[in-house]
């Protein structure tokens, strides 16, 4: 994709984010102008993410780092670390995407269709973000146990829901639904008719309008979703370790053996899977958003 | 395919046919947006829809291109009739007033959307798809353009993008809705030239819908003024603008001067006087209402035609305009003076009507 300068008389519109870069360094910060404040509440944003983010962050990486890169990479090589780490990251990305595709289908419903219960069923929603998370433990472990309402109906098959990874799985399905729905929303509510109506005149059946007109511009919002689902997925302790079971090796996720290692005082371990977490996840939200500053500028024109 | 002219590759569309819409009526939850409306479209003919907003103008295009339907009536393609058939039967080009581009592809996607969609058994082959997308990108003149997404092109650019894509596909009909009523008055001007240009170049049968009475005079080939759901009047621009059916009509369209008068036995009466006017044969007794144009009176000395005196003198952009008491009667009439015409407040005038409208009031 290119965009070449345009020498007619168009009117071109830089896109977001994309503003004047000229000059040094300095050049990037604003010039004085009648919206005053900049300084002061640049170095309050400044002030406020370090002492809540950078510094403890910074302190921890700084524990972590004495015990060496090699140290680091013995955490991370010990097999209940990596298996930890794996069901951790492999679950999250799982739930993340199941999240997005179904968040998506609820948005959807929510937003363009009026039906009895509809404004019940958005409130339900955000239920995930109320409840406190052990609660959702609670209530998913007890439904899905073996002698629970839905485990019962898999037990004779020899599915097991809860205490396996899949418990995990649909733990953090459940607290990440707010995310992906809350986030393509907006973008529903705002698509144009007339879009739909011009894919149609065009010979366009429904699900080629559905699938080409319409749903390409919400890849930036449902990459967002995801992204934001995944965070949260990645972080979440308190409903897990209800339904997880936390069987080494099967059913333990990483946040719960940093736990397991503060309360054998191995606070050097604990500290270095906390930053190989940070490492994984600072890279895969970073990756994130380089593809969705990349379908932004595809899918995101406006 | 449609055959080529060897001129400019410009395309001739010999499948286009003529629209007939009978009797068609659309209510909106117990108020009546279309009461009845009957029109005939030739083939190749450009027809614009005038009215005011809220007048049903909008809505009969939209139940001609089948994105809305009738409470009642019929839409006929040619002989074909089209009542029942969907959007994407009706195979209409339909050019909306914002455009409605798709934001995430090229101008060249765009335009090759409606190709690029049909049953693979129909679709042209990917080649056979480019080269009608760089003909139609020539057409509508936005060569070099084809790469930009529509946020990258300014009003009138997009515009003639959302014309490429609609003719795309071969449609056998044209419709816009208010193709330029979201730009400004210098490339409304220009796109009009525009779109007559290509219209005599397709020769797609064409309807479009405005509230400027300008565009449609000056660009439909007939014009239908609607108001209130109801064809008011349908002629070529002289024949309505000559000739208007209806007060409502004639005040559409430019602006007049109302004189109220009576008609007793075959004589006008303004406030008693007998004007030089004669009513037409038939014309029953009562009160009736003069309309004409600003231009059509003329100002004289006092003593010739209506006496009257001066209230105002105002500059406008073409000269000056003058607010005249007609004696006898509460009626201001407005009217053109040229700059250097001797005229001050309060001077006594004489109105010469040039030309006069009688209309029961």
């Amino acid at each position: 994709m290119s965009i070449a300068p345009t020498s007619s008389s168009s009117s071109v519109s830089p896109g977001p984010g994309r503003g004047r870069r000229r000059g040094g360094p300095f050049s990037r910060f604003p010039a004085p102008s009648v919206i005053p404040g900049f300084g002061i509440s640049f170095g309050y944003t400044i002030l406020y993410l370090s002492i809540i983010v950078l510094i403890p962050l910074g302190g921890l990486v700084l524990r972590a780092s004495g015990i060496g890169l090699s140290g680091l990479w013995a955490v991370a090589s010990d097999q209940r670390v990596a298996a930890a780490l794996r069901l951790s990251f492999g679950t999250s990305f799982i739930a993340a995407i199941v999240g997005s595709v179904f968040g998506l289908l609820i948005a959807w419903v929510l937003t363009r269709y009026r039906f009895p219960g509809r404004r019940l069923i958005d409130a339900a929603v955000d239920l995930p973000f109320a409840l406190p998370t052990a609660v959702a433990g609670i209530a998913l472990s007890a439904i899905y146990a073996q002698n629970g309402l839905i485990g019962s109906l898999f037990a004779p098959y020899g599915i097991r829901i809860a205490y396996t990874p899949i418990g995990i799985f649909i733990a953090l399905v459940f607290i990440t639904i707010p995310f992906t729905v809350r986030t393509v929303q907006p973008l529903i509510a705002e698509i144009d008719r007339e879009l739909e109506e011009a894919s149609a005149t065009l010979g366009a059946r429904r699900g080629q309008t559905i699938w080409r007109v319409l749903l390409p511009p919400l890849i930036p919002a449902i990459l967002t979703g995801f992204a934001l689902a995944f965070a949260r997925a990645v972080g979440e302790y308190g409903s897990v370790i209800f339904i997880a079971g936390n069987l080494p090796y099967v059913s333990e996720i990483a946040p719960l053996l940093i736990v397991i290692k503060l309360e054998e005082f191995d606070y050097t371990g604990a500290t270095a899977i906390a930053t190989i977490m940070l490492t994984i996840s600072f890279s895969v939200l970073l990756i994130i958003n380089l593809i969705q500053a990349w379908s932004r500028k595809r899918f995101g024109y406006v | 395919m449609p055959t080529r002219s060897p001129a400019g590759g410009a395309t001739r569309a010999p499948g286009t046919v003529g629209i007939r819409v009978e009797g068609i009526e659309r209510d909106f939850e117990g108020f009546k947006a279309l009461g009845g409306i009957d029109l005939a479209i030739q083939p190749g003919e450009l027809v614009a829809l005038l009215g005011p907003s809220g007048s049903g103008k909008t809505t009969l295009l939209r139940i001609i291109a089948g994105l809305e339907f009738a409470t009642a009536g019929s839409v006929f393609f040619g002989t074909e009739d089209a009542t029942h058939l969907s959007v994407q039967e009706r195979r209409v080009g339909f050019v909306f007033q914002h455009y409605a581009l798709f934001k995430h592809l090229t101008v060249a996607d765009n335009i090759a959307y409606g190709l690029s969609v049909r049953p693979r058994g129909e679709r042209p082959s990917k080649a056979a798809i480019k080269r009608r997308v760089e003909e139609l990108i020539d057409l509508v003149q936005l060569n070099e353009l084809g790469g930009r997404y529509p946020a990258q092109l300014s009003g009138g650019q997009r515009q003639r993008v959302a014309l490429a894509r609609a003719l795309a596909v071969e449609p056998r009909v044209l419709l816009l809705d208010e193709p330029f009523g979201a730009l400004d008055a210098k490339v409304r001007k220009d796109l009009r030239r525009w779109l007559r240009d290509i219209h005599e170049r397709t020769g797609h049968t064409t309807v479009f819908v405005t509230h400027d009475q300008d565009e449609a005079l000056e660009l439909a080939d007939r014009v239908a003024i609607l108001s209130k759901g109801v064809l008011e009047q349908v002629g070529t621009p002289d024949d309505i603008y000559e000739n208007p059916a209806s007060p409502f009509v004639l005040s559409f369209l430019g602006d007049t001067v109302a004189l109220p008068v009576e008609v007793r036995a075959g004589r006008v009466l303004l406030a008693g006087d007998v004007l030089d006017v004669a009513p037409a044969a038939g014309t029953t007794d009562g009160r009736h209402t003069i309309y004409l144009r600003p231009n059509e009176l003329a100002l004289s000395a006092p003593g010739a035609g209506i006496p009257g005196i001066v209230v105002s003198l105002r500059r406008t952009v073409n000269g000056r305009r003058a607010e005249v008491r007609v004696a006898f009667s509460d009626a201001l009439i407005e009217v053109e003076v040229p700059t250097d015409y001797p005229l001050n407040v309060s001077d006594r005038v004489g109105l010469k009507l040039q030309k006069a409208r009688l209309f029961p009031a």
